[in-house]
Formats: structure tokens, sequence, C-alpha cells
């Protein structure tokens, strides 16, 4: 297996210009996992992607965490909707 | 290079004060997001439009250049030589650092004759923190027929090449991740990585589903009736089969490991199943009118 990595939350704050708060704010609403490890809180690499979403959501559209929120769960829904559409379109095409 | 109007992209006049363009900017990102219209290229392009806007009408120095020169942007290089350049670190506020879909920030030629560079100054002050690069995200159209087996395909993507080999049997809309050649890390970390989706367009009279094709198949009458054989197209030849007496329309048969190879398992193969379509002749001879009537008479009135 890869070995994860992890980028300290302070690293990770400093790059994107935000407060180590708003993470935490995430991580209660569910949205990010912090990995505690000899007492430094990181973030796993692979979830980086995710969260650097998050993060631009909530700063290019001036939303509330809690807005985030609402805004992850309907993409997730979109995404979701797109690929059962992508589905049935395929087999829609055995009947034309 | 033409002339941009950044005051109608953000939809103001030019007498915009500061709170309108940031509305305005604001209203318009809310709208374009990429984050927000995924796979949307013209939304993409839009959104990095309305940023290019912003950068300079949001900055009070930028926009009063871009006022001054305005549609004679073509000489402001000329007003400006002599060191005078404006070193393009401008003081912009913005700490637009995407980590996602625009790391390239590549804003117009028009912005660049204009200000210099492009809006890549926000990396100033960082040195020394080590950051992995952006990722990438990127398509491949391929034919049906084309993954039907293995291939090497050489990509460019951000002027490196990427010998790839593309495993038989790959589904349309799979995306695979390929590890380092995303943009460029700073300081020395790790670079991006590349997301590549593959777009796999059906070029085939077979309708692919996971593994399994089907096709339909036109069995002419007599065929069907009598029996015989029959030739069937597959991805790799064709094959033939035989017809029972009295085959019916629509009859769908299953040809083992004649579909479409599994991804990742070498010498598996999904099935085909072909759908029998038998055909009524529509335009017939008076001589086959009078064999046909025969035979309905026989079928009527039971003469052996």
């Amino acid at each position: 297996m890869e070995p994860t990595n992890h980028i300290s939350i302070h690293t990770f704050c400093q790059y994107h210009g935000i407060e180590s708060r708003l993470i935490f704010t995430f991580q209660e609403l569910g949205l990010v996992e912090i990995v505690e490890e000899d007492t430094e809180l990181y973030l796993e690499e692979e979830k980086l992607s995710r969260l650097e979403q998050i993060v631009r959501l909530y700063k290019d559209l001036d939303l509330s965490p809690e807005g985030v929120e609402v805004v992850i769960g309907l993409l997730g829904k979109i995404e979701k909707l797109q690929e059962e559409k992508r589905i049935l379109t395929r087999k829609l095409q055995k009947w034309e | 290079m033409e002339f941009i109007d950044y005051y109608k992209i953000l939809e103001i006049d030019k007498n915009a004060s500061a709170e309108d363009i940031k509305k305005a900017y604001r209203k318009l990102a809310r709208k374009n997001h990429p984050d927000l219209n995924p796979n949307d290229k013209n939304a993409e392009a839009k959104f990095k439009q309305v940023n290019e806007a912003n950068e300079v009408l949001s900055d009070p120095g930028k926009r009063k250049k871009y006022d001054q020169y305005g549609k004679d942007w073509k000489h402001a290089d000329q007003f400006e030589k002599g060191g005078q350049r404006q070193s393009g670190s401008g003081g912009s506020g913005s700490s637009r650092a995407y980590s996602g879909h625009f790391t390239e920030e590549d804003f117009s030629d028009f912005f660049s004759s204009m200000f210099g560079g492009g809006g890549k100054t926000q990396n100033s002050g960082r040195e020394g923190l080590k950051y992995k690069g952006a990722d990438y995200k990127s398509e491949l159209h391929l034919r049906l027929s084309d993954v039907f087996q293995s291939q090497k395909h050489t990509l460019t993507v951000g002027g490196k090449n990427i010998r790839l080999t593309i495993q038989a049997g790959i589904e349309d809309g799979q995306t695979v991740k390929i590890r380092g050649y995303g943009g460029e890390g700073t300081n020395g970390g790790p670079n991006g990585d590349l997301y590549l989706t593959f777009v796999v367009q059906n070029d085939t009279d077979f309708v692919r589903e996971g593994n399994d094709l089907h096709t339909k198949l036109p069995v002419d009458l007599y065929t069907a009736v009598l029996g015989g054989e029959i030739t069937v197209p597959t991805m790799d030849g064709k094959v033939k089969l035989k017809l029972i007496t009295g085959t019916q329309n629509d009859t769908k048969v299953r040809l083992k490991g004649k579909g479409f190879p599994v991804y990742k398992e070498e010498g598996k193969f999904g099935d085909l199943y072909v759908t029998y379509q038998v055909e009524i002749p529509k335009n017939i001879s008076e001589e086959e009118k009078v064999l046909f009537e025969q035979l309905a008479k026989l079928k009527y009135h039971g003469t052996n």
C-alpha cells in the first residue's frame, strides 16, 4: 500500500491564507477529517483536493461554512444523478 | 489580440464604485464558479474572464491604467518605456490559490501586454515553504474500436510528454490518476497529479453495456423459416451461426466471450448478445406473390 502523506494544518492554512479555526469548523460539520500524530494535527494529502474545493467555495463565493456544507451536499447529489443519467442513457441506446 | 472591455464582462458601467465592482464580481463568480459547474467549459472560460476583469478593476492602480490607456493599450508600453514599468506586484489583495482548476492562471494576452506577467504575484512572501503542485484535469477522446485492445499513447500535458498504456476495456467517463504529472511543486515540493478522464465515443454498430456488447442482426425471412447459416460480425472478425428452422423475430442469442475485454483482466471478455430481426420482404414480384398465395392456401385449407 502507498504511504499516506500528511500535511500539517499550519502549513495548509498559511498557504491558503486562512485561519486554522476554519478547518475545525469544517471538521465539526463533517466535511474534513483531521489526523493527530505526536500532538500535531495533520490533513491527509489524498483528501486535500476536496478540502481545497471547500476552501475555494468558502472564499470565492463568500459563503458561510454551513453554506459550503449545503453546496458540497448538493454537488454530491448532482454527481450521483449525472452518473445515473449516464448509465441510463447508455441503456436507452439499445432501444434506438 | 483584441481589446477586452472589463466593464462589460462584469456588467457594470464605467463609473462603478469599488463596492459595485465587488458585488458584480461576486455575483458572476457565484454563477460561473468551476466548482459549481463541473465539466462546463463555457462557465470555466467565463469565470476566467470575470477573474481577470476583477483583477484589473478592483485594483485602483490597474484600473487607472486601464481607464487611461483603454483602447490604446497597444501604446501603453511605449509610454512606460525607460524603466517606468510597473513591477506588477501592484498590491493586489487577491489570494486566489487554486490548487484545483486554475493554477495556470492563464489571463489573456491583453492582460499580459498591459500589466506584464499575469496575476501570479500572490506567491511572493511564501518563499521557503514547500507546496505540492496543482492537480490538472484533462480529457482523452478515444473511439470504442480503439479501446478493444490495449494501446500506447503519448500525451503532451503542460509541455511534458507522458507515455501511457491504455488498458483494453476502459470505460467511457473513467478517470485515472497519473501521479506527478500535474503542476510543478513550489520550492522543491512534489508535483501535482494529472486526472485524465477518458471519453469513449462509440464508432461501432454495437451497444456496450459494461463488458457485454449488444447488436441487432437482420435475418431474411427464408433463412428464418427454413433455418440455415448466417454470418455475425464481432469486434474481432466474423463468426458463423446456425439458425434453426422457424427462428422467431427478436430471438436473442449469447455468444460467450465475444464481448468487450474486461478492464485490467487480460484474456477475459464479456459476451455478445445478438438479436435477430427477421425481415419481411416489402416489394415482391408477381411470381413471389403467387407462391406466397399458394403457401397461404396450404396453411388455411390444410392440404398436406
